[in-house]
């Protein structure tokens, strides 16, 4: 799909109201998303499930093809997913629903955002259970072999993302699973970064959970997925329950339901949900292979073009796999005043700071945080270039 | 969060927007409901000391208490660093910058 044609779908880009380049917080939403969102308002406005009016049947209908549409796109069952808020929620509600062996440990990583490490660290605490630590390699990719000494020692659980939202760096997923089902470690993906940038097949990473959100692929915020492989149903006991989650309820029993409506009590978000489906068609539609072609060839422009001005300094790391994500920091500058500086300069939108990963943020060797550029498939080699002269220009001006 | 202060004669309301939290300290960002004219040559004069910072055309940028502070000319301010990591710490310092009261 041409790219003016592709940038025509999305409001925020007919408005031109700057260069955005903060995919990684939230992506932007196309027509397509707005209208799903919208359409359950206009032609529902009621709940799913349990009501005997057609409306009430034909939204749950809805619902399942919209569950059915996304299981799809990421090659999973749709028995396998839960509706969760987000990627926060989904990990969390995972760390705190699963059952744990006393004292095996839980292996996380260096490279994780505070979503994928702290749920860990509260389970670690309240069950007295050890948190062990991996480390990653100069090219911000997880340390295989620290990982496989790690999960050696009486390891129950790894949890890392696939794709690093400070460095960018795509981690070798299937290659940590595997390693991890070898030693009977149960896997846990944090996908945030990685959905809406590459193809998903959960089969083909042969994790056993995987979360990621609906807001960082072109869909709308607070909805988001949680998998969990069906071999593993079982070894999680949800932690909400209310209606929706059970069948039969007498003073002395309650019969849960089947996997996942256990896991998704009271009204879900019914238009976000809609508009994740939407979503997912859109990129369908646009194409994984084509999606991670443009992004792919834009990171390269990008960090090429940056490393080669004096004065920047680039925390991520060339010739690896990249979603796009670009760390740096002008010498001279902290990252919240450079942020200021493009916006004020060029209306272009980057985030700064420690972008919830304190402990990586700080293991690069910097105590103030970076500037952080994320791309998207519907950004353009003008934009990157504008972004590198503005760069220049600030540069030149210290 | 929301304070009301005095700034060149006049009431003006500010928000005060965390940034980021690390260690012991926090970023915020500081605005007004309506755009000023402050004297960033002034401010700066005022504030740094030995030479430390700069003021360009729209921005000073100099180190209060060990905290970086960026002040635009419209009234919108950013600190990185500021301890302890509260909001009331972040107003103390805009008010000594804006010389609110």
């Amino acid at each position: 799909m041409d790219t003016a044609v592709l940038r025509e779908r999305f409001p925020a880009l007919r408005n031109s109201r700057g260069i955005y380049f903060d995919n990684a917080a939230t992506s932007l939403v196309p027509d397509d998303v707005l209208g799903e969102v919208a359409r359950y308002s206009r032609e529902f406005s009621v709940n799913a499930g349990r009501g005997a009016y057609s409306l009430a049947t034909k939204l749950t209908v809805e619902i399942d093809e919209a569950r059915e549409r996304i299981a799809d796109f990421i090659g999973v069952e749709p028995c396998e997913i839960v509706f969760t808020a987000n990627t926060t929620d989904a990990i969390n509600k995972l760390a705190l629903s699963l059952k744990y062996k006393p004292r095996k440990s839980i292996a996380v990583t260096h490279l994780e955002h505070h979503s994928n490490l702290l749920p860990w660290r509260l389970v670690s605490e309240r069950n007295d259970i050890p948190l062990q630590l991996i480390r990653y390699t100069p090219q911000g990719i997880i340390d295989v072999n620290h990982a496989e000494k790690t999960l050696r020692r009486n390891c129950q659980l790894i949890a890392f993302t696939a794709a690093s939202n400070v460095l960018g760096t795509v981690q070798p997923v299937k290659e940590l699973t595997n390693l991890a089902h070898e030693k009977g470690v149960l896997v846990v993906v944090d996908a945030a970064q990685w959905a809406g940038h590459f193809a998903m097949n959960l089969k083909d990473w042969d994790c056993d959970f995987c979360a990621f959100s609906a807001h960082k692929m072109c869909g709308p915020t607070g909805t988001g997925i949680l998998y969990v492989r069906k071999e593993v149903q079982k070894q999680l006991s949800p932690i909400f329950l209310g209606g929706g989650t059970v069948g039969d309820v007498t003073d002395e029993v309650m019969k849960l339901k089947d996997f996942p409506y256990c896991f998704e009590p009271g009204t879900l978000n019914i238009e976000g949900i809609f508009g994740f489906a939407a979503a997912v068609k859109f990129l369908s539609e646009v194409g994984m292979d084509d999606i991670e072609k443009r992004v792919s060839g834009l990171h390269r422009h990008l960090l090429g073009g940056l490393s080669e001005i004096e004065g920047v300094i680039t925390y991520t790391p060339k010739d690896v796999d990249n979603a796009g994500i670009t760390s740096f920091c002008i010498k001279g500058l902290t990252p919240h005043r450079t942020a200021s500086i493009f916006d004020r300069k060029g209306k272009l939108m980057l985030r700064s700071g420690y972008h919830c990963a304190v402990p990586l943020v700080k293991s690069l060797g910097n105590g103030k945080g970076t500037v952080r550029a994320s791309l998207a498939f519907y950004n353009t080699a003008e934009e990157v270039e504008r972004f590198l002269e503005i760069t220049d220009e600030i540069v030149k001006e210290l | 969060m929301k304070r009301l202060l005095v700034t060149g004669g006049k009431e003006v309301h500010f928000y005060s927007v965390n940034l980021c939290n690390y260690e012991d300290k926090g970023d915020y960002e500081l605005f007004p409901t309506e755009e000023l004219s402050l004297d960033i040559f002034a401010i700066g004069e005022r504030l740094m000391t030995n030479g430390n910072g700069r003021i360009s055309g729209e921005a000073a940028e100099f180190n209060l208490e060990g905290v970086d502070i960026t002040v635009y000319k419209e009234g919108r301010l950013i600190l990185e660093g500021v301890i302890p990591d509260t909001h009331e710490k972040a107003f103390e310092l805009l008010e000594r910058i804006i010389e609110s009261g």
